[in-house]
């Protein structure tokens, strides 16, 4: 009965990825006193930072702009980017020894960390934001939809970046490296600092290549909508994270086949 | 019942792959205990790994029809950045097993007291052979894959480790590897040895005592 092997198969899969989830969370938060707010802190506390200054300079010199949603998507996004691709250097070197019980593969250990990294972003995006309508006192959208699927664009895109910086920090010399320089990176290749409308029309065409400028667009014109005009394209967005995953896939699988893992950079 | 048809194992080097395992087919029923002998570098480890199935087999295949533990050797299966108790739990989780139940045993049969709430890279071999044993019981596995690891327990725990092995449960089986005759024939009632890749089996040990002992003497290792 191939079925019910599957459906056996997908059973253990999924007991394994919830116990290395569980595991990640333990060995990164420590399972002391308020260690796990650890896990929403570290993104809070930068992403609050800026949200701070933002509405302090605005009191001082008020606009029109909402600058504070503003903020919030640009440096939600771009964190949401970034924090989860650095965290996944090293991922298995901390992990290899689980190698060892037979139903736990090297993508498991990967999914592991990557969905504990994404939800500890996501838990401090919905957080500030709670924060943001507090302090707006407004809980009226232009677009709600927009909202959510840009947020799970996002985290789709995050989730194929975070597979293949593990890839490379697992399978090459130089991972670790390049994954701080891809993870940095995300300050520049999300629409943080800037509206679309607000560049050039040749720069904006080529900004528009970067998918997380269009969600970071998709998700500002859910929170306000017709002030300013928005430019995004969700195809584009979706047509770029399938070629990232299917990318990575099969990165997977060309590494898996000509390297071991108990054969690793450590 | 483990069966294993034509297993081979190479692993890249400079040179080219390298073979370690060399078309080794053999069937082990419920119930026999397996000690295979080698010297170092003769396979033994990757022998375990493959058989566990933490590693692929370059070619050849491997039915398990009963349940078979992970290789219980001095690196692997644990992570030492979590304590000994978060460890256990990990493993519950993954095999599937009551953590309650599961946490009284391995408190009664290792005997680690305060340190199975350390962290496993601040134990002793002896102690992480202790941990590695009292959570594979806990699981309860019908086949235990051991590489070396009770070459380090003391005398009180090997004995415990025997009675729990063999005198609860018959049927259990057991493959066990090491370069050092004394360990096995204290645990095993099959003797074999792997060289240059092939696995010989004997009837008693003296035989195989024999032929390892000539294997030894030819042979100046080398990799």
């Amino acid at each position: 009965m191939p079925s019910s092997q599957f459906s056996r198969d997908l059973r253990v899969q999924i007991r394994v990825i919830k116990a290395l989830v569980k595991r990640e969370f333990i060995a990164l938060y420590g399972r002391r006193g308020l260690g796990f707010l650890m896990m929403f802190a570290e993104p809070l506390v930068i992403m609050g930072v800026v949200m701070a200054i933002v509405a302090y300079s605005r009191l001082r010199q008020p606009t029109t702009f909402p600058v504070l949603p503003f903020v919030l998507t640009g440096w939600g996004i771009m964190w949401m980017c970034r924090y989860p691709v650095q965290r996944m250097a090293g991922v298995l070197r901390a992990n290899a020894s689980f190698l060892y019980h037979r139903q736990i593969t090297v993508l498991d250990i990967f999914f592991g960390r990557t969905i504990l990294s994404i939800f500890s972003t996501l838990v401090s995006f919905v957080l500030l934001f709670l924060l943001n309508q507090a302090l707006l006192g407004d809980f009226s959208f232009h677009d709600p939809m927009a909202i959510v699927v840009s947020l799970l664009l996002v985290i789709w895109y995050t989730a194929g970046m975070c597979i293949l910086c593990a890839l490379l920090s697992s399978y090459t010399a130089l991972g670790d490296r390049i994954i701080l320089v891809v993870a940095a990176g995300h300050i520049f290749l999300t629409g943080a600092f800037a509206m679309m409308d607000w560049l050039p029309v040749e720069f904006r065409t080529l900004v528009l290549y970067l998918p997380m400028a269009n969600a970071t667009e998709l998700m500002r014109f859910g929170f306000f909508g017709d002030i300013v005009t928005c430019y995004y394209d969700i195809n584009y967005i979706v047509f770029f994270n399938i070629v990232l995953t299917y990318f990575t896939l099969q990165l997977f699988f060309s590494m898996k086949k000509t390297r071991d893992p108990y054969d690793m950079p450590y | 019942m483990i069966c294993l048809t034509n297993v081979v194992k190479e692993y890249p080097t400079r040179k080219g792959p390298r073979r370690i395992l060399d078309n080794i087919t053999f069937s082990l029923p419920k119930g026999k205990r397996l000690g295979i002998l080698g010297c170092n570098g003769a396979g033994k480890s990757t022998l375990i790994r493959v058989i566990s199935g933490a590693e692929i087999p370059t070619s050849g295949t491997i039915v398990r029809s009963m349940s078979v533990s992970w290789p219980l050797a001095f690196q692997g299966g644990f992570v030492g950045g979590l304590t000994g108790i978060d460890n256990l739990r990990f493993i519950c989780r993954v095999y599937d097993v009551p953590y309650r139940a599961a946490l009284t045993r391995v408190e009664d049969f290792s005997e680690l007291g305060g340190y199975l709430r350390e962290p496993v890279s601040s134990y002793s071999a002896g102690m992480r052979a202790r941990l590695a044993f009292a959570i594979s019981m806990a699981v309860d596995f019908d086949c235990y894959l051991i590489d070396e690891i009770s070459a380090v327990g003391d005398k009180r725990f090997n004995e415990r480790c025997k009675k729990e092995l063999f005198n609860m449960k018959s049927s259990r089986s057991l493959i066990m590897v090491s370069h050092f005759m004394g360990v096995i024939t204290e645990y095993c009632d099959t003797f074999s040895v792997l060289d240059q890749g092939r696995l010989t089996f004997f009837d008693d040990k003296a035989k195989a005592m024999a032929f390892y002992d000539r294997v030894l003497s030819q042979k100046v290792i080398s990799f």
